[in-house]
C-alpha cells in the first residue's frame, strides 16, 4: 500500500522532472519499519535524479544532523550535504517544502529578494532557524 | 536561506515528534520561526522581508 495518493505521486512526478543535478535523500533514525521509511522509498521511486540512503543514528553528524534529534532528514545535493534540514516527519505543508527544497537543490535555484541576499552575504554569524509546524 | 549561506542552518521541525523542543521554544501556533535559540521568533506564515527583519534584530542581541 503506498503512502502518497496517485495524484500527489503525479504531481511531484512533474516537479522532479525539472530536476538538473540529482539530489540525495538521507533517512537518519533509530532503525526499524516506519512510515517515513516508506514515503522515503516512494519519493525516491519518483525520479532517476533522486536516489535515497538510510543511516544509523551514530552517523548523524556525517549528513550535518544531531543525534539527539532523530528521525531526521538530510538532503545531498551538488555542493554536498544541505542546511535545510527535516526533523521528523514532513507531514502536511512540510511534505511540499520538501518536495521543492529538492527540485531547488536540484537546481541551484534561490529564490530570494535581493535585499535579503545582501544581507546574507554580509553576515558574519551564525543564524539558525527552527520553523515549527504540524502535520494538518 | 540556508541553501544561499554557509552561515545558515534551517531546520523543519515537526512540533508533534519533538515535544521537548517545542515546550522549550512555547509553540503554541504553527508555523512558528525560532531564530537562533529563541533570540527572535516569528509566528505565522510571514513574507521574506518580515522573515529577514526578525533575523536582523535577533543577530544584532
Amino acid at each position: 500500500m503506498s503512502i502518497l495518493p496517485k495524484n500527489v505521486a503525479q504531481q511531484v512526478q512533474e516537479l522532479f522532472a525539472g530536476m538538473h543535478e540529482p539530489v540525495e535523500l538521507v533517512l537518519v533514525d533509530d532503525g526499524g519499519d516506519s512510515e517515513l521509511l516508506a514515503l522515503m522509498h516512494e519519493i525516491a521511486d519518483l525520479s532517476d535524479h533522486v536516489t535515497f540512503q538510510r543511516a544509523a543514528a551514530g552517523q548523524a553528524e556525517e549528513f550535518g544532523l544531531d543525534k539527539g534529534l532523530l528521525p531526521a532528514i538530510a538532503l545531498g545535493g551538488p555542493q554536498g550535504y544541505s542546511r535545510a534540514r527535516f526533523l521528523g516527519a514532513p507531514a502536511g505543508h512540510e511534505f511540499g517544502v520538501l518536495i521543492q527544497d529538492i527540485v531547488d537543490l536540484s537546481q541551484q535555484r534561490i529564490e530570494l529578494s535581493d535585499e535579503t541576499k545582501e544581507y546574507l552575504e554580509g553576515l558574519t554569524q551564525d543564524v539558525h532557524l527552527q520553523v515549527f509546524t504540524t502535520p494538518t | 536561506m540556508a541553501m544561499f549561506s554557509p552561515h545558515v542552518v534551517a531546520d523543519m521541525v515537526d512540533a508533534n515528534e519533538f515535544m521537548d523542543l517545542t515546550r522549550q521554544h512555547r509553540v503554541r501556533g504553527v508555523p512558528k520561526t525560532v531564530i537562533n535559540a529563541g533570540a527572535g521568533s516569528v509566528e505565522g506564515a510571514v513574507p521574506e522581508e518580515h522573515l529577514l527583519n526578525a533575523i536582523k534584530s535577533a543577530v544584532q542581541v
